[in-house]
């Protein structure tokens, strides 16, 4: 149908511009100085904004412990949620949905609520302004999103397959590593990029339990828009969106099922 | 059909995850048995000053301090922390922290019996101080062993008193600033220069001013107070509940008055002075404000607002205050932080602070206790063309009463204005 | 398929299920194998059961005790400085009424927007082709941007000097930024909501996709074979059961925007004060009686959000 065609491609070029617009003006924002109303294009091209984010010492101080971060709280969480969910997937549905509750609350709990809480026992740990402290808080929400993820996966799960090949006389350990870690490549993979996502984003907990004294990449975008630096402040919002889209294609693509359908 | 096996499988995937969560835990467990807590800095500040510099060599000093400009920054990063390498062999790590976040941190800590913090210096000053300070949170007396404190302008009601507090060694001075408006003198060629004019002003042109929430609007509006009521001696000498609220009742009947003419109507603030510079750049508002009076031209000069931008001193009075360097009660290297505060105040430091290209921020020293070159060299530097006159700040300068009254007046706005 | 929230809530147990790659043939499980194994079933049973509760315990139940025992605490008086009262004092508060009431409307409004338009985009797209794939991929492009991004992308772009503004004075719309409509730093939040909106459309779209492969077009299909027309197909079987299925993720995204920090630091107006904004306000503020207040607000966001975990799980039917 002629009108059916008209609206996608109506719909299509309005959700375009929605999505690109807000990331057009960023980029245009960290390539521009002195760029004011009513101006619609910058005054000249600037890269200063972007030079500076790498050559300060500051910057790439919290640019590594973003990225140390995340890549501890992808790995720590993922180890620790995939036995969570399998354990509760296979219990009985009291469990299960105690589990559930249990992640969702720590996901769904106002970061400025539970981060107080989390910084006086980070403190009291002797842990206070330390990245491990930062990192200890980083954990909660991502156990709690990748549980919950888990859970998904392990409810679904068919365990045939695991049971054929301990009847056919495979190992523990073999099946491990032959039946179980391959179909799970997929999951996992998913669960490492979300770990990695939820630590990198994250203001409130980091802000809270670092005292203000652990350094990460949000906050330094934040503390140069409330300086008024909108030029850095836009250069840092994008290194910020620009790894995240990396980390997210890369795990799909790592894991690419040929069955399947969405991309 | 679920078989043992996967039960027997939790049991031991419980194992492999306790493994994992091991030598999480371990370390932490560790650092429950506590070191000895580190020298005060009132037993350093006993010390002759040759064995504090010793002591301070090769350690490293993280000085909590607001980081918000990319100039104060780069002057700190790329100018202290180089020399203090080189002339003392102390590594400087300035990081994030200030005001409200600092006592709030400290406080915590002591809760928790943290005897050893991570910063070993605070830039602070006013309310901050005076939080800290009645919480114990500060360590000392210090400061007056300091060799550069002989240099320090203690006749200076502005520096001599921090908010009418008494440093008392607790704090050791390092620059000073004074409120003042940013105008564009394209937009705004014959701005108002006293508080009726400028209520005039406003009123003329409704939609185009405002002030931000935060410590500068506070600022302003306490310049405010003493202007209408009779000027800062009916506030001087501690905190009056009597005149502050007599005082508060006539600066609100003028807020009150000018709601109607001020930028959204009064019905919104901005929430800082860099949302205030984004409104004033882009033409939203025509004037903005600071509390170091020569923003207006290192800001123009980063390209954050336009370069025809002056600033702008009432003539009716603005605050002029000074900040300081403190050492926390837990600092861990409190011999470090004191040869910091010290090469702070040294005229080669406070020099660099003020050049208009650096930072722009006052000094504390007593200029004619200086050497003639140095003095020479300050005299330059403070009457460059750009920056505001030095005669014009003196004569305008208010110093800071009472942080209570900035408390009460913050609270109030809150819920009675805003 | 990533059915997964990336950097916000999301009910990650409603992926699609995992498909079986096509090359494992089902086997027949030999009656012996089992027989031996129910022996020693029961033992390890209850000690196994434990196993994900302890975990759980450990790992998610402490933190979250931690932080909610600390504002108890705080708010009755028992650690901090906070001055006893808070309870009162909130209750009659005008301001926290105001900050409620945003923070609600924010959320719901915010995530009414993305679940229209998530719903409008899985109905329209969910073919493959070109057109398709091109209209979930460009939908999908927000995801993984953090809060923080976005928060500055649409301050940028909405503020009365943004860009859009801009646009609007060389098109001749307007002459100044204050004949631009206020959409940040506004008392009902329409730059936040915009922001939610673009935030959290995408998630709401690769769940309501997912959910469309799951669920397959048999239904339509035999819908349309008894003579429904597509308009009637759509919206009284694909629309009701997407909203079913989704609804767990929907009130997954109302608590997230409901406790966020990010997006109202950035855009939020200085009056009234969302409430994670007005709850680090009073936290930080020097004097006694507002670090009171503080907790017993958090106290009051913390109450709604685990009602909100709640009815979440009530939702979600696999368990």
């Amino acid at each position: 149908m002629p009108f059916g065609r008209l609206i996608r491609a109506a719909v299509v070029t309005a959700l375009t511009l929605f999505v690109v617009t807000p990331l057009a003006v960023l980029v245009l924002t960290s390539l521009a100085r002195g760029w004011f109303h009513p101006a619609l294009l910058p005054p000249s091209l600037d890269v200063s904004a972007w030079t500076d984010l790498v050559t300060d010492a500051s910057h790439r101080l919290a640019l590594r412990n973003s990225i140390i971060l995340g890549i501890a709280t992808s790995v720590i969480a993922t180890s620790l949620a995939l036995p969570l969910g399998r354990s509760a997937a296979l219990s009985t549905r009291a469990i299960r949905r105690s589990v559930a509750l249990l992640a969702f609350s720590a996901v769904a709990l106002p970061p400025v609520a539970l981060g107080t809480g989390l910084q006086l026992t980070v403190l009291t740990l002797g842990l206070g302004g330390t990245l491990v402290g930062v990192l200890l808080a980083h954990l909660v929400p991502a156990i709690g999103y990748l549980t919950l993820m888990f859970l998904g996966v392990f409810t679904r799960w068919d365990h045939r397959l695991d049971e054929v090949a301990a009847t056919l006389g495979a190992a523990r350990r073999e099946r491990w590593r032959r039946v179980l870690l391959p179909l799970l490549r997929r999951p996992i993979a998913e669960a490492l990029a979300l770990g990695f996502l939820v630590s990198w984003a994250q203001v409130a907990l980091t802000l809270l339990v670092g005292g203000g004294a652990v350094r990460t990449l949000p906050l330094d975008v934040l503390a140069m828009l409330q300086a008024g630096q909108d030029q850095r402040a836009a250069a840092g919002a994008l290194a910020l969106a620009i790894p995240a889209l990396v980390v997210l294609s890369a795990a799909r693509v790592a894991a690419r099922n040929t069955a399947a359908v969405v991309p | 059909m679920r078989t043992a096996s996967w039960r027997r499988g939790g049991t031991r995937i419980g194992a492999i995850v306790a493994l994992l969560v091991a030598p999480l835990v371990a370390p932490l467990l560790a650092s429950c048995a506590k070191p000895p807590p580190p020298p005060a800095a009132a037993t350093i500040a006993g010390m002759p000053w040759d064995s504090v510099v010793a002591r301070a060599r090769g350690t490293t000093v993280v000085w909590r301090m607001w980081r918000g400009d990319p100039s104060v920054n780069a002057f700190i990063d790329r100018w202290v922390a180089p020399r203090l390498l080189a002339q003392y062999g102390i590594t400087l790590q300035a990081v994030n922290g200030q005001g409200n976040e600092l006592v709030d941190q400290l406080t915590v800590e002591r809760e928790a019996g943290a005897t050893t913090g991570t910063a070993s210096l605070l830039w602070i000053n006013g309310e901050t101080f005076g939080a800290l300070r009645a919480r114990s949170l500060l360590g000392g007396p210090w400061s007056q062993v300091l060799p550069a404190a002989e240099l320090v302008d203690r006749e200076s009601p502005i520096v001599s008193r921090d908010f009418e507090q008494d440093p008392a060694g607790y704090e050791s001075p390092w620059g000073t600033v004074q409120l003042a408006l940013i105008y564009d003198a394209a937009r705004t060629p014959n701005p108002p220069r006293t508080l009726e004019d400028l209520a005039v002003w406003i009123r003329a042109h409704p939609g185009r001013f405002t002030h931000d929430q935060g410590f500068t609007g506070i600022t302003l509006l306490k310049s405010w107070l003493y202007a209408l009521n009779g000027g800062v001696g009916t506030f001087a000498g501690g905190f009056d509940s009597t005149a502050y609220v007599a005082g508060r009742t006539r600066l609100f009947a003028l807020l009150d008055s000018l709601e109607p003419s001020l930028w959204r109507q009064g019905t919104q603030y901005p929430s800082d002075v860099a949302a205030m510079h984004r409104l004033f750049a882009n033409g939203e508002i025509d004037f903005s404000m600071s509390n170091n009076q020569n923003e207006a031209v290192t800001k123009a000069m980063q390209g954050v607002i336009p370069a025809t931008s002056r600033a702008l001193v009432l003539r009716d009075g603005t605050i002029a205050n000074a900040h300081y360097v403190g050492i926390p009660f837990n600092a861990p290297n409190a011999a470090g932080a004191m040869v910091v505060a010290n090469f702070l105040l040294t005229p080669e430091a406070q020099l660099e602070k003020q050049r208009p290209g650096v930072w722009a921020d006052g000094t504390v020293l007593r200029l004619d206790a200086l050497p003639p070159e140095w003095r020479a060299r300050f005299d330059s530097v403070v009457n460059d063309p750009r920056l505001v006159p030095a005669d014009t700040l003196r004569a305008f300068a208010r110093p800071e009463v009472s942080p209570r009254y900035h408390e009460r007046l913050q609270d109030d706005w809150r819920r009675l204005v805003r | 398929m990533s059915a997964c929230r990336t950097t916000g809530a999301g009910s990650c147990a409603d992926v699609a299920p995992r498909r079986l790659p096509a090359h494992h043939p089902e086997l027949v499980i030999p009656a012996t194998a089992t027989a031996s194994a129910t022996a020693t079933a029961t033992a390890t049973a209850a000690r196994s059961r434990a196993v994900p509760l302890l975990l759980a315990g450990i790992l998610l139940g402490l933190p979250i005790v931690a932080g909610v025992g600390y504002s108890v605490a705080g708010a009755m008086g028992w650690v901090g400085t906070a001055a006893p009262g808070g309870l009162q004092r909130v209750l009659a508060d005008v301001h926290v009424l105001r900050a409620v009431v945003l923070s609600l409307w924010i959320a719901t409004l915010g995530t009414a927007g993305a679940t229209a338009g998530a719903l409008l985009l899985a109905v329209l797209f969910d073919g493959n082709a070109r057109l398709d794939r091109l209209a979930r991929t460009i939908g999908s492009l927000p995801l993984p941007v953090p809060n923080v991004a976005a928060a500055v992308a649409i301050l940028l772009l909405l503020t009365q000097s943004g860009w859009l503004s801009r646009l609007a004075v060389q098109v001749h719309l307007i002459a100044s930024p204050s004949q631009f409509p206020a959409l940040v730093y506004d008392p009902i939040g329409v730059g936040i909501i915009v922001a939610v909106i673009w935030k959290e459309l995408p998630f709401l779209v690769l769940v309501a996709l997912s959910l469309q492969s799951l669920r397959g077009s048999s239904l339509t299909a035999a819908a349309r074979t008894l003579g429904a027309t597509r308009w009637q197909a759509t919206s009284r079987i694909t629309l009701p059961l997407l909203l079913r299925g989704m609804a767990p993720s929907i009130v997954a995204v109302f608590v997230f925007v409901l406790g966020s920090l990010e997006l109202p630091l950035v855009l939020a107006p200085s009056s009234p004060l969302p409430l994670p904004l007005l709850i680090q306000e009073r936290r930080q503020a020097l004097d006694a009686a507002s670090h009171g207040e503080a907790y017993v607000i958090a106290l009051i966001a913390t109450g709604m959000a685990l009602l909100a975990a709640v009815v979440h799980e009530w939702l979600r039917d696999d368990a």
